[in-house]
C-alpha cells in the first residue's frame, strides 16, 4: 500500500506493510530485504505496521537490538544506552508509536557505506542476547500455555467452552516458535566458542 | 563475558585499555577500533554488556555526565587485572617464543 506521509516536515509517499511475525530476528530480515528494494524504514507502528519511505535500493542496513532484563520486562536503560552509542556511531533509531510488544527490541537503520553494521560483534554478547531472547519467548509461551490448560481443566470439570482455550494454544505456539529457533541458535554460538577455546 | 580462567576477553581488555582515559560510549568504540588498528570494531549491544559487567566488578567508574552523556574511567582494581593480564599474554609470549623458534 503506498500512501502520503509527513516525514521530516515533508509529505512523501511511503510504503506500508504489515508483518504478523512477533521475532525481532523475522523483522529485521524483512527490512533489510525491503531496503534492498528501495524502501528504508521509518517507523513500526502497533508493532506490525512497518512504514517505509523511497530510498536507494541497498542504501540502508537494519538491526536490532533486544532490550529486555533476564526478568523480561522492558530494560529502559540497556535501550537508552545502545540507543545513544547508535545514534553517535551514525544510526537511526527508528520510532516505534503505540506498541508495546515490540518494545522488547530497538530498530536501528544505519547508511550501508558506513560498512558492516552488527550490534553484537563478539561471541559472548551474541550468546547474552539469544540467550535472553529464548528465555523472553519462552516464558511467555509457558504463561499462555498455563492458561490454555486451565481453560481445559475448566471445560473437563464444569463444562466450560473448551474452544475458548484454542487461542492461548495459538499463542503459545506462536511463542514457543522463535524460542526454539533461539535455541537452536545459541546451541550452535556455544560450540564455536568452545571450538574457539580449545 | 570478561575472565573465563583468569583471562579477559578481547572485548573487556581493550575496553580497559581505552579506559586509561576517561571515555563515553561511542568515544571507546573508536579508540578500541583505533589501538586495534581496525581490526576490531565493537558493536554497541557488544560494549553495553561489557560496560555493565566492568562496571560490577569494579573496574571501571562512570566519572561524569554531560549532556547527558555517561563517561568511564578505569579503577585501581581494573588496572591490576590489565597488569595481570599483560603477565599472562607475557608468559605465553614467551614460551611460544621458546619452543617454537629454538
Amino acid at each position: 500500500m503506498i500512501s502520503n506521509y509527513t516525514y521530516n516536515g515533508a509529505a512523501v509517499p511511503v510504503k506500508v506493510k504489515w508483518q504478523s511475525s512477533i521475532d525481532p530476528g523475522e523483522h529485521v530480515t524483512f527490512i533489510n530485504k525491503m531496503s534492498a528494494e528501495g524502501w528504508k524504514l521509518v517507523a513500526i507502528e502497533w508493532g506490525a505496521r512497518f512504514v517505509f519511505v523511497p530510498c536507494w535500493p541497498g542504501e540502508y542496513l537494519c538491526q536490532a537490538a533486544f532490550t529486555v532484563k533476564n526478568s523480561g520486562f522492558f530494560d529502559y536503560d540497556k535501550y537508552q544506552r545502545i540507543a545513544e552509542m547508535l545514534a553517535e556511531s551514525g544510526a537511526e533509531i527508528v520510532a516505534q508509536r503505540n506498541t508495546l510488544g515490540s518494545r522488547c527490541a530497538l530498530y536501528a537503520v544505519r547508511k550501508a557505506s558506513y560498512g558492516p553494521f552488527e550490534i553484537n560483534s563478539d561471541i559472548d554478547s551474541k550468546i547474552e542476547d539469544y540467550r535472553l531472547r529464548r528465555n523472553y519467548y519462552l516464558s511467555f509461551a509457558f504463561c499462555f500455555l498455563a492458561f490454555c490448560l486451565t481453560y481445559a481443566s475448566l471445560a473437563t470439570t464444569s463444562g466450560f467452552p473448551w474452544l475458548l482455550g484454542l487461542p492461548w494454544l495459538c499463542l503459545a505456539l506462536s511463542y514457543a516458535y522463535p524460542a526454539q529457533k533461539y535455541q537452536r541458535i545459541l546451541k550452535r554460538l556455544k560450540a564455536e566458542r568452545d571450538v574457539s577455546e580449545v | 563475558m570478561a575472565e573465563r580462567g583468569g583471562a579477559l576477553t578481547e572485548a573487556a581488555y581493550y575496553i580497559l585499555l581505552s579506559l586509561y582515559q576517561s571515555l563515553h560510549g561511542y568515544g571507546i568504540m573508536q579508540n578500541v577500533e583505533t589501538i586495534s588498528r581496525g581490526r576490531v570494531k565493537m558493536g554497541a549491544g557488544t560494549l553495553y554488556g561489557a560496560l555493565s559487567t566492568l562496571l560490577q566488578r569494579g573496574w571501571i567508574v562512570e566519572t561524569v555526565q554531560y549532556d547527558r552523556k555517561r563517561e568511564y574511567l578505569i579503577t585501581e582494581a581494573g588496572k591490576a587485572m590489565v597488569n595481570a593480564e599483560l603477565l599472562r599474554l607475557e608468559e605465553l609470549l614467551q614460551n611460544g617464543l621458546r619452543i617454537t623458534r629454538r
